[in-house]
């Protein structure tokens, strides 16, 4: 029995919303570009179909909860929204990541959903992400400061492997504190060697702000499986005291954090990005200046990292805010799943999964608005970029199948 | 799997506290801090904006235009200074890079249709827009003679009208090229040249008034009531030890207060200043504005001096204006304009008014900024002044078209060479007067031989139309 939707709700309402939802953004986008008016329309009735499609697919093949597929099409059509306004090329490419996602959200759901004891997989998790990182710190470029980037057919293609490796690892940490088996030193060591494996070669990539998240994530699901708590606090405390000293000793953190704390001492330099960002924000006020209106393509990076800047200019805070609404109830869904399923190690991936996106949200967000220093990751399914796309499309795959497995009932972990 | 639904509602709490608590910095932001984000030179938009209002101009008080922007061919706008150096500094530069000075910076709001008032409901789109216009009270032949007569010199002229504090002229020189390509190409050595081309000397240089400031003392004398006293000068006035000599060592025996003045007796106003003593001569320094600032548009550096005037020596020394006394030439062009118009000191200002489409939005009114002394007072040291120049040491000052009145002064400083100074002003019936402040510093003449015919050339150009 599918018990997702038990509560007859009206499968036009979610309908009748997104075709409202693209209908409104393909007239922005028509206003603003008056060469492109004909072919926004085909666009957005193709966006539309999709999403009809995908729709009627989570019904048909009983792919569980109806509301995350809709939350991710909404994150979707206000990147692409945003992206063809700022660069027409990358937006089309974009376009291509976002249907190869799709396919692959679909196709992991569907076969997630019937895969069985599917975390006996953990013990891949660390192999590949070891050999990701060995690979990447030999051929890895690097870009912004962080040699984190793959380059494969004469720089055509890149792929940033860390966004990948980040959902091994929640895989693995998830399987780990999962297990019911008696915590025995060697039990307990495992999961730290790979918590802090994975912070030290990001470390070494200088992709700290990816480090955080990743030791973030350990903290949720560690709290989450429930199990010494006093071992955790330990932890917490260990890198609490690492992140003080890398503070002192890391010229990369130093920088970040005085820029952090006064970008005008160094305003055509590092503070540069930062302040672009801030001038963004304060030109989009509460209301914004209006789709097409304001000057955003002058922050470095707009498109990936800086993306909610130019929301906030365009579409003013009341837009930022309406964005961070819809990751929460991204996130707010996430639990769901997890409250609802029987299975201790789909909770904890669950619960990963959902707060991965979350946080990944709330530390872009923080940091383009300088509530938090500001560490260089993407803002999920609305930054521009391949990688960062697929892979959240992936996560919330898991999350979908998930959803849909919550029928089982045997703790087969054992 | 209770206990676990439980934390994961622990998760949940804690990450809607990370989410609200960034909702509220968003609603928080635009309400405290984007303040310190706006109109920042940093930002790109701050540049398009004034890029896209074509930026106002500066007008004389007949109308010449003595600044203006134009569109080159690329659609961006050049600043123009039709005058070359005459404007430099009282209505500045305006340069991409190194911002604004002067005027232009003052007004930039104004100019660049920033403010409030300047282009209410025009469309962006369609028409071209127009920052507003600042019509100053500056004459641009009096200006232009102004600057020819400092050029090659270091020192400064102020002239204003002493009815109403308009300013009519103001120069500074050494001066310097305002548009934005000279400026780029001379930068370094404006900013390092010992001379300070960038500093308006006018306002902003201070420089010891020597005997000019004898007409503040002698203020004193007459209200204190020595004005129908006979002086005997004796070549030298010892106060504390310390001893004052007239110019040139000359000895002029019984003098009249007038002949004092007129012949600038050191002695006598020496003495005068010890006779009036500590408080009465601060009181009246200070009555007529040292220590304090004038409310003109561009910043003003504060008159001052006679910190220790307990010591005979000193107050000696001040009351012919030598001692700590550091003043601007405005100061000392308002001290004479207060002499021409019995005694009342006016508000200094530079903008007549500020229009918008030819539409006046702001129109000044001349006030009042004390009344430095009473008008008999005035009356007498205006005969004085003009014995000054009719039979004194100012006899060159001396105009066919207008009553010149003046007080020349050569004053001591640091250095060996001494400034030269002529303050006054000059009447001519149905006619604007004009009060006026010349000075060259470090020239090592007298005010008399140098900055006399300097004034006079003024007068000639105001009063011959």
């Amino acid at each position: 029995m599918n018990g997702w939707f038990n509560r007859q709700i009206s499968i036009y309402r979610p309908i009748f919303l997104m075709a409202f939802m693209i209908l409104t953004s393909c007239m922005a986008y028509a206003l603003t570009h008056e060469a492109y008016r004909a072919e926004a329309f085909i666009f957005a009735f193709g966006l539309f179909a999709v999403f009809v499609c995908g729709f009627g697919l989570i019904r048909l093949l009983r792919l569980g909860d109806p509301y995350l597929f809709m939350i991710i099409f909404a994150l979707i059509v206000v990147s692409l929204t945003m992206l063809f306004r700022l660069n027409f090329s990358i937006a089309i490419k974009q376009t291509l990541w976002f249907s190869g996602g799709m396919v692959g959200y679909f196709l992991i759901a569907a076969v997630y959903k019937h895969l069985k004891n599917p975390h006996a997989l953990w013990v891949l998790c660390p192999i590949i992400s070891v050999i990701l990182f060995a690979v990447t710190l030999k051929y890895g470029k690097v870009v912004n400061g962080a040699k984190n980037w793959l380059y494969f057919m004469d720089n055509r293609f890149s792929v940033q492997p860390s966004e990948f490796i980040k959902l091994f690892y929640i895989f693995a940490l998830a399987a780990l504190f999962a297990s019911k088996k008696k915590r025995t030193f060697k039990r307990r060591l495992v999961p730290l060697l790979l918590v802090y494996f994975h912070m030290g070669c990001l470390a070494l990539q200088n992709e700290f702000g990816l480090a955080v998240l990743l030791f973030l994530l350990y903290i949720v699901i560690a709290y989450t499986g429930g199990k010494d708590k006093f071992f955790l606090f330990l932890n917490v405390a260990f890198v609490s005291v690492a992140g003080v000293l890398g503070y002192r000793f890391i010229s990369h953190i130093q920088i970040r954090v005085a820029m952090w704390q006064n970008p005008f001492s160094d305003p055509s330099g590092k503070g540069y990005q930062i302040l672009q960002s801030l001038f963004a924000l304060a030109s989009g006020g509460f209301m914004g200046v209006g789709y097409g209106g304001g000057s955003p393509e002058v922050i470095p990076e707009v498109s990936s990292d800086f993306i909610f800047a130019a929301i906030c200019e365009e579409f003013g805070l009341m837009g930022g805010i309406a964005l961070i609404l819809l990751y929460f109830l991204l996130f707010y869904r996430a639990l769901k799943i997890a409250l609802m399923v029987t299975t201790g190690f789909h909770k904890l991936l669950a619960v990963g999964l959902g707060s991965c996106i979350a946080l990944q949200a709330f530390i872009i967000i923080g940091g383009v608005t300088k509530m938090i220093p500001m560490t260089g990751i993407t803002l999920p399914f609305v930054s521009y970029g391949g990688s960062s796309l697929v892979s959240c499309f992936m996560a919330m795959g898991i999350l979908q199948g998930i959803s849909a497995r919550k029928e089982e009932l045997a703790d087969e972990i054992g | 799997m209770k206990s676990d639904n439980g934390r994961i509602l622990h998760v949940l709490v804690a990450l809607s506290l990370l989410f609200l608590s960034l909702i509220g910095y968003l609603l928080c932001f635009p309400l405290f801090w984007s303040g310190d984000y706006t109109d920042s030179v940093y930002d790109p938009r701050t540049r398009a904006e004034e890029e896209r209002i074509l930026r106002g101009s500066f007008y004389d008080r007949k109308g010449m235009r003595l600044a203006y922007s134009e569109r080159a061919e690329d659609g961006t706008q050049v600043r123009k200074y039709p005058h070359g150096n005459s404007y430099a500094h009282v209505i500045g530069y305006c340069s991409p890079i190194y911002g604004r000075s002067g005027m232009e910076l003052i007004y930039n709001a104004e100019l660049a249709g920033k403010s409030f008032f300047s282009n209410p409901f025009s469309d962006a789109d369609t028409e071209p827009m127009y920052g507003a216009d600042v019509y100053t009270t500056l004459d641009h032949r009096l200006q232009e003679k102004a600057e020819m007569l400092l050029r090659g010199k270091e020192g400064a002229i102020v002239v204003i009208d002493p009815k109403s504090g308009a300013v009519r002229a103001m120069v500074s020189a050494p001066s310097f090229s305002p548009v934005s390509k000279d400026l780029e190409e001379n930068w370094g050595t404006l900013c390092t040249d010992s001379t300070s081309p960038l500093l308006n000397r006018a306002v902003q240089g201070k420089y010891a008034p020597g005997s000019v400031f004898k007409i503040i003392t002698l203020s004193g004398a007459i209200e204190g009531g020595m004005e129908g006293e006979l002086f005997e000068d004796t070549g030298v006035y010892t106060a504390n030890g310390k001893e004052i000599r007239n110019a040139g060592d000359k000895i002029y025996g019984t003098l009249t207060l007038k002949d004092a003045f007129a012949r600038s007796a050191n002695t006598v106003f020496a003495d005068i200043a010890v006779r009036l003593g500590e408080d009465n001569m601060k009181k009246l320094s200070r009555r007529f504005g040292l220590d304090s600032d004038f409310p003109l548009e561009i910043p003003t550096a504060i008159s001052s001096g006679g910190e220790n005037l307990s010591d005979p020596a000193s107050l000696a020394a001040f009351g012919i204006g030598q001692d700590t006394l550091s003043v601007t030439p405005l100061f000392l062009a308002l001290v004479a304009g207060a002499v021409a118009n019995d005694g009342v000191m006016m508000t200094p200002y530079i903008t007549d008014q500020i229009t918008v489409r030819g539409f006046s939005v702001m129109r000044h009114s001349a006030k009042a900024h004390q009344t430095v002394m009473k008008e008999s007072t005035a009356r007498t040291i205006r005969e004085y002044m003009r014995a000054v120049v009719e039979n004194g040491t100012g006899t060159s000052a001396n105009s066919k078209h207008a009553v010149v009145y003046g007080k020349t002064g050569t004053a001591e400083n640091e250095t060996d060479k001494t400034h030269a100074w002529f303050v006054g002003f000059a009447e001519k019936e149905n006619k604007e007067s004009i009060a006026f402040a010349v000075l060259w510093a470090y020239s090592g003449k007298t005010g008399g031989d140098v900055c006399a015919p300097m004034a006079k050339e003024l007068v000639d150009t105001w009063f011959l139309e």
